[in-house]
């Protein structure tokens, strides 16, 4: 069982969708803070430890990487449940989207915890597979030596 | 003088959407209901639009909002579609 947050840009049918199996949910829209600045609905994940979840990759992925960038550049331990990025599919039913985090957070492979878990559609496969999981450790590689840090042994910061 | 009056466009989207005031610029508007952003709505929709009703139904918001932002896609076209590019990046 997982810890969602649900930002606008997700179907408000989701969050009932997903309670149904079994996670807890809430959302932007339920805290009353629906349309608040995406650095708040940031922070409040992190605060209380719920799992981000949007399409909004443009602006989150921004976000993830000033926070790797403060983290580090603070030496932060700070913890938080991660962000979950997943591509729109057109047509998609709210019970689709609920399916499909549902199977991405039961995936033994997906590791949230202090990353920005990135979903995608394969591109010319015809079936949505996440194939781009690892991209939060690549952004925290990529920043550590930017920024002349020692690289992350564990995979996420 | 004669003012001209609003489009029937111009109304409904003046009804259902707003600027967003933390991030500002056409592509960034969204529904007054729940703050949806209209690339959102947009991103949900098949090519044809056919499923309308399931995403307003899905988001919790009227259909008409629906309609508004896909009359509001259909003006600022180019900034939509770049929107949802730059989240396909």
């Amino acid at each position: 069982m997982a810890a969602f947050y649900l930002d606008e840009s997700v179907a408000l049918a989701v969050e009932s969708e997903l309670r149904v199996r079994g996670h807890f949910v809430t959302s932007t829209y339920a805290e009353g803070r629906g349309g608040a600045p995406d650095p708040l609905v940031r922070l409040e994940a992190a605060d209380r430890n719920w799992t981000l979840v949007t399409p909004n990759r443009h602006d989150f992925r921004l976000l993830h990487d000033a926070w790797l960038c403060c983290a580090q550049g603070w030496g932060s331990r700070r913890r938080h449940a991660g962000i979950l990025v997943l591509d729109q599919v057109r047509g998609q039913t709210a019970i689709g989207t609920a399916r499909l985090i549902d199977a991405v957070v039961r995936d033994p492979d997906t590791q949230l915890p202090r990353s920005l878990y990135d979903w995608r559609i394969r591109i010319g496969s015809g079936s949505p597979a996440h194939d781009a999981g690892r991209r939060g450790q690549r952004d925290a590689d990529h920043i550590a030596r930017a920024m002349r840090f020692t690289a992350p042994s564990s995979t996420h910061r | 003088m004669d003012r001209a009056r609003p489009t029937t466009t111009e109304t409904l989207i003046a009804r259902h959407l707003e600027p967003d005031p933390a991030q500002p610029g056409p592509a960034e508007w969204r529904l007054k209901e729940r703050a949806v952003p209209v690339w959102a709505i947009i991103g949900a929709l098949t090519e044809t639009g056919d499923n309308a009703p399931q995403v307003a139904a899905d988001y919790g918001v009227s259909r008409e909002a629906v309609a508004a932002a896909v009359t509001y896609y259909h003006q600022n076209r180019c900034l939509v579609e770049a929107r949802l590019a730059a989240n396909a990046a």
